[in-house]
């Protein structure tokens, strides 16, 4: 009975606790942070917050902290979201490792998750930096899916280049209108196309850019459903494909098939047809996967703060990280 | 460890005669068989008598050929009292292939390492004697006598050379007891960790990546696959296993045997109907004896045929791999390294007989051959071990560090290998 009561009072202070955390969350998010540096924030404020005494104790806060982060993650930032957190876990390990006495180990941890802050705040910057080299005036490029990072590098390029930018409408929410309109603001001259005009259109392209929700490890991208698509027709008419991506989306993750991306039984959202004036028989199904999975091969080069990158070498990038 | 590294680089061998002449450099470890004063040095060094090879074909004749004979009716070239009686019988049980699989080879000789080392004491030599120095020469003779007898896989190359590596970390001052069991705690460490913890994350990572309703390929025996295909099980998935085989050995009749003990599905067939089944597989599992630091893998025979036609069907391939098995060299083909077996398990067969029932001369023809196929002068015969499957066609390495793409082994070597 008693060993009841202090499981359903243990139960209200996990859930007070989640409900903190994804408070605190939200606010990043709505102060404009991008959804990996919100969730490097949240959990540099648990530590700090912490009444733990040991290691293992935060360990499982930290953990807690993430499923509560990861619950309400959307759709496009899940990998990525994952991939940081994993990562920002593994560095509290090692830190743990390096040092015996707590309290310096949790001061440790809080520069680090500042620094860690820092540093992918920093990343798209950089990204542009590294990117806009690839585009050069005159230039016909596609991309796919609506990716600030991949907008960065637009941005950049366009102070002193002149190119063409043909942007996929981006089914079923058309998040390549919103795209277009700020690759529009910031100079660029702006096609839409049909996502079902890639093909069309390739041979005109000189290059194809778009971003990623996630790294795997072999170096292939998780993204808006459709980039594999895109890739695959660049591939066959010899165009390069980059990704410009932050290097906090690299996960230990290793899909060899598109069953194989770890996202939740939720990620296929209710279908809703751009159309509503389209009236179609109940018995028809829909199927509507949010993100597919682009290997490797299809991949030219990766555009990330580290630098420019081949795809394996991203596996080298988090060996090093996770040895 | 010198007979495996000799092969490769052959176009070096003239730059290392003239390396050679000038006294500066110190000589390459690495010799080649095609390269004539190299031969005899190797001959020399060998203890148990070779006989010429009568029937070598061409392009493998820098391999060791297969001996007919039995090391006793060789006989020793050399002293042969120094050998320790259970290294004797270990070389005799891997020329007579009682020990054979890639990972059972390599334990037992940790183990067998592991007794000659506590075997050996200085006080039978000088006691002023330089301890590291003498242990390393008297298992260097007792190695030399396991090369002998079948030469070194990649993976037991690794492990003699960190053995060899910790012996001449031995500290001089210290009593020679103590440097021996500090010795035999490493080997014992050494061995649980990249064998024991090894293959079962190994099979834990395997497991996990099987889901239910999965068809899995995978060709001969391999111990890493079986632990992957037990564990899964264990977790109560359902998967159905396609075991392809080839002849002369057959090692996937075990496997197949295992795992309808175990209570899975099962279907048993030859290499040649790789291309039937293909069509049906999610994913294809092969076992490997060695990677190559460009991320080929050496394996059985008949894994890059598989990976051929899997990469044509566009199933995702997975070779599993303890990192000891990660070698830094580089080969571009299966010719440099590889391993020479018995002829005769071609040729004498009894397999062959079933698909000759009728035809009276050919079945004729087959016990001739069978009989004395040696007289036959123009013909050779080749019962090749291993294979190289490039990079290419490798989609996945699952190791004890996690599943890691092909491209990754010298990274691997780099981070891990220098820590220990």
């Amino acid at each position: 009975m008693n060993g009841a009561l202090q499981n359903s009072h243990e139960q209200e202070l996990y859930s007070t606790f989640q409900k903190n955390v994804i408070e605190l969350f939200e606010h990043h998010l709505a102060t404009g942070s991008a959804y990996a540096p919100a969730a490097t924030s949240v959990l540099t404020e648990v530590i700090k917050s912490s009444e733990e005494e040991t290691v293992m104790g935060l360990e499982v806060q930290l953990k807690q902290a993430t499923d509560a982060i990861l619950k309400v993650a959307p759709i496009a930032a899940f990998v990525s979201l994952k991939a940081s957190t994993e990562l920002f876990l593994r560095f509290v390990i090692r830190t743990s490792l390096e040092s015996s006495d707590f309290e310096e180990c949790k001061r440790r941890l809080i520069k680090r998750g500042e620094y860690f802050r820092g540093l992918t705040e920093a990343s798209r910057d950089k990204i542009a930096e590294v990117g806009e080299r690839f585009i050069q005036d005159g230039s016909v490029i596609l991309t796919h899916g609506n990716s600030r990072v991949v907008a960065a590098v637009f941005e950049r390029a366009a102070k002193t280049k002149r190119f063409r930018v043909y942007v996929t409408e981006g089914r079923p929410d058309g998040s390549g209108y919103s795209f277009a309109e700020r690759l529009l603001s910031a100079g660029v001259s702006v096609t839409i196309i049909l996502d079902s005009c890639v093909g069309f259109i390739m041979d005109q392209v000189d290059l194809v850019l778009v971003g990623a929700e996630g790294v795997a490890e072999n170096g292939g991208i998780i993204n808006r459903v459709g980039s594999l698509q895109v890739a695959i027709v660049a591939s066959s008419y010899n165009k390069p494909v980059f990704v410009a991506v932050e290097s906090y989306k690299f996960s230990r993750i290793y899909p060899l098939r598109q069953h194989d991306l770890p996202l939740p039984s939720k990620y296929r959202e209710p279908w809703y047809p751009l159309l509503p004036e389209v009236k179609i028989s109940k018995d028809v199904q829909f199927e509507n996967p949010a993100s597919d999975f682009t290997p490797p091969s299809l991949i030219s080069l990766l555009f990330t703060d580290l630098g420019v990158l081949t795809p394996a070498a991203v596996s080298d990038e988090l060996i090093r990280l996770y040895q | 460890m010198e007979t495996t590294s000799e092969v490769d680089n052959r176009h070096l061998s003239a730059s290392k005669k003239k390396a050679d002449k000038t006294k500066h450099t110190p000589p390459s470890r690495r010799m080649q068989y095609d390269d004539p004063s190299a031969v005899a040095k190797l001959k020399k060094t060998q203890i148990v008598r070779k006989k010429n090879a009568e029937r070598a074909v061409p392009l493998f004749s820098h391999l060791p050929q297969y001996e007919q004979e039995s090391i006793f009716s060789r006989g020793f070239q050399k002293d042969a009292s120094e050998l320790h009686p259970a290294v004797i019988k270990l070389g005799l049980q891997y020329a007579s292939d009682v020990i054979s699989g890639a990972s059972s080879r390599c334990l037992s000789l940790l183990d067998t390492l592991a007794l000659v080392i506590e075997s050996f004491s200085l006080s039978e030599y000088l006691e002023t004697r330089d301890y590291r120095r003498e242990l390393d020469k008297y298992l260097r003779r007792n190695i030399q006598f396991l090369i002998d007898c079948r030469p070194l896989s990649i993976s037991m190359g690794n492990c003699i050379r960190y053995i060899k590596s910790r012996i001449s970390q031995l500290s001089p001052s210290i009593p020679e007891a103590e440097n021996k069991s500090s010795l035999l705690k490493t080997i014992r460490n050494f061995r649980e960790e990249k064998f024991e913890r090894a293959e079962e994350m190994i099979a834990e990572l395997g497991a996990e990546r099987i889901r239910d309703g999965d068809t899995i390929l995978t060709l001969g025996r391999s111990s890493c696959i079986e632990e992957i295909f037990t564990k899964a099980k264990n977790c109560g998935k359902d998967f159905h296993v396609i075991v392809l085989d080839a002849r002369p050995r057959q090692e996937g009749l075990a496997l197949c045997k295992n795992l309808i003990q175990m209570g899975v599905k099962t279907d048993y067939s030859s290499l040649y109907a790789a291309s039937y089944y293909m069509r049906d597989v999610n994913i294809v599992l092969c076992g490997a004896e060695g990677l190559m630091s460009t991320g080929a893998v050496i394996s059985g025979l008949g894994t890059a045929c598989v990976a051929l036609v899997a990469k044509e069907y566009h199933v995702p391939v997975m070779i599993t791999s303890q990192t000891i098995k990660f070698s830094e060299r580089g080969h571009l083909d299966a010719i440099c390294f590889n391993e020479i077996g018995n002829p005769d398990e071609l040729i004498g067969h009894e397999g062959s007989d079933w698909f000759m029932t009728g035809v009276h001369n050919e079945k004729k023809f087959a016990n001739m051959l069978k009989e004395n196929w040696k007289e036959m002068k123009n013909l050779k015969v080749l019962n090749l071990y291993y294979d190289l499957t490039p990079v290419e066609f490798i989609d996945a390495v699952i190791t004890e560090i996690g599943i890691i793409p092909p491209s990754s082994v010298p990274v691997v070597l780099r981070e891990y290998m220098s820590l220990s």
